[in-house]
């Protein structure tokens, strides 16, 4: 296997003014740094700045294609915005096709109520299938993300949370591993 | 070896590319068939009309 770090990015995926996801974001991002043999960087998509007046790989973003090109998995930091994903969300993520085949991703749900974000996991599930990711099973779960936070935006219950990203992100780079093993060795 | 090995996609850097994916690409009209090609020095992607 290639001897290359493996890049895991962090997709912070709302645009909205005075969003809680932008503190989980953070928080997952620095999880994700601490993990040795993993490079990482925290893409918000509001930075982007996609135009609204077309779609798709038409559209296409130079940089952010060229970091999705460069993962191994994704962590995408999501909202739940009335049971479902960011419009914006979808709108960058069908910006690519080839980049995302056969590479790994994770999905942390954020909601104001108390089921943290499961259904957007849920509705989110199957664009990132038809976009050829690969999905794992364990998924980042933040409840009630207008109080999760102290005014600088440090994560209160700490120790949850961390033990619950520590196993999600194990999954994550197991399964980034497998999969840059087989795009690079194993041929249909 | 196979006829699809002997048809490597090689990479910008040189390396040979690996086969791993078929992908219809939607966007264009007749939605297009692709092979979906990595390589395994440099990690880049490439597309490839499926025969």
């Amino acid at each position: 296997m290639n001897n290359r770090p493996l890049f895991i990015p962090v997709i912070l995926g709302t645009v909205r003014k005075g969003r809680a996801s932008e503190n989980v974001a953070k928080f997952v991002f620095e999880q994700v740094k601490q993990r040795e043999g993993v490079e990482t960087e925290l893409i918000d998509i509001g930075e982007l700045k996609f135009p609204g007046d077309d779609a798709g790989e038409q559209i296409k973003h130079d940089g952010f294609s060229a970091t999705c090109e460069r993962a191994d998995g994704l962590v995408l930091v999501v909202p739940e915005y009335n049971h479902g994903y960011p419009g914006m969300l979808k709108h960058v993520l069908d910006s690519n096709l080839k980049e995302y085949i056969h590479k790994a991703a994770g999905i942390c749900g954020v909601s104001a109520g108390g089921f943290g974000g499961t259904r957007v996991i849920q509705n989110l599930l199957p664009v990132l299938r038809e976009l050829g990711l690969v999905t794992i099973f364990w998924d980042g779960n933040f409840s009630g993300a207008q109080n999760l936070f102290d005014g600088n935006g440090k994560i209160l219950d700490e120790a949850t949370h961390v033990k619950r990203m520590d196993k999600f992100l194990g999954e994550l780079v197991w399964m980034s591993k497998v999969l840059r093993f087989g795009r690079e060795n194993i041929s249909i | 070896m196979s006829h699809k090995e002997a048809q490597k996609m090689i990479c910008e850097c040189g390396a040979e590319m690996n086969h791993h994916a078929m992908k219809i690409d939607y966007s264009v009209e007749d939605h297009q068939l692709k092979e979906v090609h990595t390589c395994p020095e440099c990690g880049r992607s490439a597309l490839r009309d499926a025969e």
